[in-house]
């Protein structure tokens, strides 16, 4: 108030502008206020003379030069890194050269002879082992992806030990003299060593003696899927010894009942090898025929020139009917035709043709189908002299018998009751194996004592107290007994690179009572001695006994000139009679053509192959028929629930062409619990409805109950599913001549059939190109048609030799799959009687390719020898080249795969020792594809260089030739007069797919040839 | 004013500091460039190996210690035994070869520093080479009077496709070369 | 005006820019030398492979690749 009244004109400072009453009345003290720069009491947390003499601008200067010359000076840009030699060299291995080594695969007991090439000591790819007089060079796509589980992170690397629910580890030491202690403990309870099939004598021999030391021992052994069926029925229908091996190459005729003989069953590589000998486009007048009967499509019926559609149960009405027509009654077949709905005249072909091919036609049936079946098929055999086809030079030994169920079922009474003291599973996992509905798991709870041996944790390691890590098959002694006059080897290529054991060392460890016996060559020297106590005696050489175990190691087999052992006594199954067909439905349990029994369902490479059939990767599926399918109201991919007694399974459909009604096909072997990150949730364990009990067949099962169930699932597959019902795309393959296709009579009559267009005549503009490639070699492929059965080894091979990466399931589904080759399944006529092509497609490295033109940075160029070159460090990833193929073979890197897929398994330092040095690893962002093996090309091109010799197409073999069982791919040189491909190149029957596009692909296709009669055309 | 400072520096100013930086990154470039292709790298070695020594005076054929070289792709550096195959006993008190017996005796191999590389997308096959009659002196330099070894030659692929795309005229006394292969899988697999 | 300001900078004192950059250059090339050993594939870092691989002294090899002429 008193400053209000003060305030006159006069003594207003500024009447202008003040901002407050102080100002205004230039009050004491505001003049000290307003003057320094901080306000009172502000200064208290700070000293103004002390803050840095650095500016916001100077710092930012500063850093900024700074940084730039930091950038300058900081590179060591010259700097190549290290070269780091050996310190002792092993003498064998020169760094850059593989060596070879002999082995025998002993994944599944038919012991296929193995030729491993590794390169620094480590294996980078399995072959077939040449002088295998049994497989004879070749092995199956299992065998070829064997060599994933040995660089499997997840392999088991130490035993482990439960404690409680946890498992952990314990050293060897410990582990055998805990068991040791506890065998020895056992008293009268008894001792069960559970196997699978053994097929290595020297193996056996270490059970053998396991077995006598411990009284209350008992082996037992069991397999998935066996054929201790047929065993039985050869042995009743009156004959001694185990069932012949058959000569596939002398039938003219072949009839398989519920057989998948080409891909599947039997002496799987020799079968294949014989039944190509009789396709041989070259000797058309040796053609054999194919009669498949069989419910469900398989690779056998894909490849067969007849199939006929029948039901499991009525097969033995079918062979009734055969019986009455080889001996002149036709009858019944009209009503047997229409009640099963085939064709007749099918029936009476067959028939006749048995009748003129007596003695040179087999009839096989299959190992699910019930002993009846296969008394009447033998009785049958012998009544048209097949039994010519019984090969007398050679027979299959199996060293042992394996349990039949009346054993198995009571040592799980025994378990359950208490009465086994310690249970040891060798390598064998009858937890996931055994039907649910046995009990097994249950029953080994009750044991107070389990081991388990094995390569990787799985279902039965789960429910033990040790899990003992055993070698891979790469890293093992042994032999197997192929023959009763051969034997092959198995020698290790690499030491154990973790702390594994070999089975029959760990049991030789027990048997000495103590642990500290073991050492690396346990086994190798009680092997040695094995053999020079009966095979080198029996073999009648003249070598010492060092020379002659040295030259066996280096072939990988023995062959002696007399029989060397023999099989035991069969062991005859109880009579049954056999039901009637029904019209039910009937559930078949298929062998898992790709992952064996499960053991690899942790094995990338097999779970991404697509099924030979239906394309579908990484599951398995119900098989149904459309009609099937329409009585359910479900659709592809929808659950259905199947059930019978009590076991119950809920699985995806899938709709299969060419399956008859009322018939539901799963294969076993998925649906694997406990597995490592690869195989989680693939597929649906059917493993529950083996029953030995039932009345038709363990694995065929009548009277199923099937339902709807709610919810579907997405079944990835890398092929579309086939269009039947619109007309464009029906047999599309066939009008734009992708596939041709004649039958052998009208070959014989007119070798020309298919005219001139083989892809010559057509004119370009491009002539210099044909001039270009007149000089040197030029590289080309043939894929035979007839001898390709659709079984995809070559993709596993090709995939393991060039890096492929596996992208999982997501990716398949959108089309990103890497293989560089793949087999394409076409479908034509009829949904329920289609007739079936496959084909392998792979770069066709073109003359005049369109990838070639249209990429931007030139990535991709032509090599004077004929290769279309992919060059990944050029290539920018515009994706402009695969958009031009028109075979669609070029892969692009979406990701890099190698840390995608399941985060990083592929990047794992184990699993980078696979690789194969010769070949790129790609990145995210490059295209890739056939290469036509370049580094295999390279390798010889140098061979030929170091032995100053001529350089020739022929000693180049690609990786899928190598490993095409049939030999239906043929690569070389096809300006070499004398080469293979040449001749292959310039027959009747070669054709190009897609001619008319004139791109001058070159890799041709002979023409299929079914052997059909003549009035079907 | 505003206008003619503006105008001078875009019509003096810009151009001149353009064509500097352009002059200066040109000359730089082509000065520099061996050195940047690595000629006349020559590093310090974990042990003072002198080629002068052993491949000159004492006339070790190259292919006694790297023997990779007719065989395989690569040509390789021989392991610590080949050395100690005479330093078992030659001048063994010397304290390089004590260095190296260290290196032999511990098991521990010796991290020799890399000079002659090609990238990792190429893949250089030396047998090719040397069995067709090409000596290490012309790619290698002449390593027989070398104190330390070091890279003398450019490893760029046009180093590469020029003696490739005229063999005759840089391998003179050469028979049975012919000129070798210029397509992209020939290195770039 | 605007731009003749833009050109007046402040002259940088020549000993703190050489210190300043001195340490500079120090930190990132002792920082890239550590962190070289930590990038993946990296030829000049050591091998991180730490898995040993030995040849089994037993196993007899063969000498070529044995044709597979069926």
């Amino acid at each position: 108030m008193s400053e209000i009244d003060n305030v006159t004109k006069e003594n207003m400072p500024d009447e202008n502008y003040w901002r407050g009453f102080n100002e205004l009345y230039n009050e004491p003290g505001f003049a000290e206020q307003s003057g320094p720069e901080f306000q009172d009491k502000v200064t208290d947390e700070f000293n103004p003379e002390h803050l840095s003499g650095l500016s916001r601008r100077k710092f930012l200067a500063l850093i900024g030069a700074s940084a730039a010359l930091a950038g300058a000076g900081c590179s060591n840009y010259r700097d190549k890194g290290d070269i780091v030699p050996y310190n002792k060299k092993p003498e064998e291995t020169i760094p850059g050269e593989p060596n070879f080594y002999a082995s025998t695969c002993t994944e599944c007991s038919l012991a296929c002879g193995l030729l491993i090439r590794t390169r620094e000591g480590r294996p980078i790819k399995v072959d077939g082992n040449p002088d295998h007089p049994v497989s004879k060079g070749k092995i199956c796509s299992r065998g070829q992806a064997s060599i994933l589980n040995l660089y499997d992170p997840e392999r088991l690397q130490n035993p482990l030990k439960r404690f409680g629910d946890v498992f952990n580890k314990i050293t060897w030491k410990n582990a055998d003299t805990e068991i040791i202690n506890a065998l020895n403990n056992t008293g009268s309870k008894g001792i069960a060593v559970v196997t699978n099939r053994i097929v290595s004598p020297s193996s056996l021999n270490v059970i053998n003696a396991f077995i006598s030391r411990y009284p209350t021992a008992m082996h037992y052994s069991y397999e998935l899927v066996n054929d201790s069926i047929r065993q039985s029925a050869w042995a009743k229908s009156g004959n001694k010894g185990l069932f012949p091996l058959i000569s596939w190459d002398k039938a003219k005729i072949i009839l398989t009942l519920e057989s998948d003989v080409l891909n599947a069953e039997g002496e799987l590589i020799e079968t294949l090898q014989q039944f190509a000998k009789n396709r041989d486009i070259d000797k058309p007048d040796s053609f054999s025929r194919l009669y498949a009967v069989e419910a469900n499509l398989s690779v056998t019926g894909m490849n067969a020139d007849y199939r006929i559609k029948l039901r499991p149960d009525a097969i033995s009405d079918f062979l009734v009917l055969l019986n009455n027509g080889l001996n002149g009654n036709t009858s019944a077949v009209k009503n047997f035709a229409d009640k099963f709905n085939i064709k007749e005249k099918t029936i009476k072909y067959l028939i006749s043709d048995l009748l003129k091919y007596k003695g040179q036609s087999i009839i096989y049936a299959g190992d699910k189908l019930p002993e009846q079946i296969h008394i009447s098929v033998n009785k049958l055999n012998d009544l048209l002299g097949n039994d010519a086809l019984y090969r007398k030079d050679t027979e299959k030994v199996y060293l042992h018998n394996l349990s039949t169920s009346v054993e198995l079922n009571r040592l799980i009474n025994n378990m359950k009751s208490g009465k086994i003291g310690a249970v040891i599973h060798l390598d064998s996992n009858p937890a996931f194996h055994f039907s649910a509905s046995m009990g097994y798991s249950e029953a080994l709870k009750k044991v107070p004592f389990v081991v388990t041996l094995t390569e990787s944790e799985n279902e039965t390691s789960e429910l033990s107290n040790y899990v003992l890590p055993l070698n891979h098959q790469f890293e093992s002694w042994g032999d197997a007994q192929v023959r009763s006059n051969v034997l092959s080897l198995q020698q290790p290529v690499i030491q154990p690179i973790f702390a594994t054991r070999q089975k029959e060392a760990v049991l030789l460890t027990w048997l000495s009572g103590r642990p500290e016996n073991y050492n690396e060559t346990t086994y190798y020297n009680y092997l040695m001695k094995c053999w020079e106590q009966t095979y080198y005696k029996n073999s009648g050489s003249e070598a010492d006994f060092t020379s002659y175990w040295n030259n066996s190691l280096h072939d990988g087999v023995a062959i002696s000139p007399k029989k060397l052992s023999q099989s035991m006594e069969v062991s005859v199954m109880p009579d049954k009679s056999l039901p009637n067909y029904d019209g039910n439905y009937i559930l078949i349990l298929k062998e898992n053509v790709l992952l064996g029994d499960g053991r690899f369902a942790n094995n990338g490479w097999l779970l991404e192959l697509p099924h030979p059939v239906t394309k579908i990767v990484w599951d398995n599926y119900a098989s149904i028929s459309a009609g099937a399918a329409k009585e359910l109201g479900v659709k592809n991919n929808d659950f259905i629930n199947i059930s019978v007694n009590r076991r119950q399974l809920k699985i995806p459909v899938f709709i299969q062409p060419g399956c008859t009604d009322k018939t539901i096909t799963i294969e076993l072997g998925w649906g694997r619990k406990k597995v490592g990150v690869v195989g989680t949730s693939a597929g649906f364990n059917a493993n529950d409805f083996i029953n030995y009990d039932d009345v038709f067949s363990p694995w065929i099962i009548q009277n199923v109950s099937v339902q709807k169930a709610g919810g579907s699932y997405s079944l990835a597959t890398t092929q579309e599913h086939h269009s039947f019902d619109k007309e464009r795309e029906q047999d599309l393959h066939l009008k734009r001549n992708i596939i041709r296709e004649a039958t052998v009579d009208a070959f014989r009559k007119n070798p020309n059939i298919f005219g001139e267009a083989n892809g010559k005549g057509h004119k370009t503009f491009y002539t210099e190109t044909d001039q270009l490639f007149s000089k040197g070699v030029k590289w080309g492929m043939a894929i035979d048609l007839n001898k390709c059965t659709g079984c995809g080894a070559c993709i596993v091979a090709c995939t393991s030799e060039n890096n492929v990466p596996v992208v999982g399931k997501e990716q398949v589904e959108r089309g990103r799959e890497m293989h560089w080759i793949r087999v394409d399944r076409y479908y034509s006529g009829p949904v329920e009687e289609p007739k079936v092509s496959t084909q392998v497609m792979l770069c066709q490295h073109c003359d005049h390719a369109p990838c070639e033109n249209v990429c931007p940075v030139v990535a991709t160029t032509h090599s004077p020898d004929g290769l279309n070159q992919m060059v990944y460090n050029r290539c920018v990833g515009t994706r402009y080249c695969s958009n031009n193929c028109p075979y669609k073979v070029r892969r692009f890197n979406f990701y890099n795969f190698r840390d995608k897929f399941k985060s990083g398994y592929q990047q794992e330092n184990l699993f980078t020792l696979l690789y194969n040095p010769e070949v790129t690893v790609r990145s995210r962002g490059v295209m890739e594809k056939c290469t036509f093996c370049i580094q295999r090309i390279t390798k010889a091109k140098q061979d030929a260089t170091a032995e100053k010799t001529e350089f020739k197409g022929s000693s180049v073999r690609t990786a899928c030739q190598d490993s095409c069982i049939t030999e239906a791919i043929s690569f070389g040189d096809q300006h070499d007069k004398d080469s293979v491909i040449r001749e292959k190149m310039e027959h009747k029957l070669a054709y190009y797919v897609l001619e008319e596009l004139n791109i001058r692909p070159n890799v041709a296709y002979m023409a299929k040839l079914r052997n059909t009669r003549s009035e079907e055309a | 004013m505003k206008k003619s400072f503006i105008d001078h520096l875009l019509r003096i100013r810009l151009p001149l500091t353009i064509f500097t930086a352009l002059a200066a990154f040109t000359f730089t470039y082509f000065i520099s460039k061996a050195e940047r292709d690595g000629v006349g790298y020559t590093p310090d070695q974990p042990i003072n190996f002198s080629h002068k020594l052993h491949a000159g005076t004492m006339k070790i054929d190259c292919q006694y210690c790297h023997i990779g070289v007719e065989k395989s792709r690569h040509a390789l550096v021989p392991a610590t035994e080949t050395c100690m195959n005479c330093h078992k006993i030659a001048r063994k008190d010397k304290p390089e070869i004590k260095k190296l017996t260290a290196y032999y005796e511990a098991n521990k191999p010796i991290h020799w520093k890399r000079i002659h590389k090609v990238p990792d997308f190429a893949y250089f096959n030396h047998s090719a080479h040397v069995n067709k009659g090409i000596d290490c002196i012309s790619c290698h330099g002449d390593v027989r009077n070398m104190d330390k070894i070091g890279q003398m030659n450019s490893f760029t692929m046009a180093a590469c496709l020029d003696c490739h795309r005229t063999a005759h005229d840089k391998l003179p006394d050469n028979k049975i070369i012919k000129n070798g292969p210029d397509n992209c899988y020939a290195c770039h697999r | 005006m605007e731009i003749e300001n833009l050109f007046n900078t402040k002259k940088i004192q020549r000993k703190s820019f050489f210190i300043y950059s001195g340490v500079g250059f120090l930190a990132v090339y002792s920082i890239k030398n550590v962190f070289k050993y930590f990038f993946a594939g990296n030829t000049i870092g050591q091998n991180k492979n730490n898995i040993t691989i030995k040849l089994n002294p037993f196993a007899v090899k063969r000498d070529k690749a044995g044709s597979n002429n069926v």
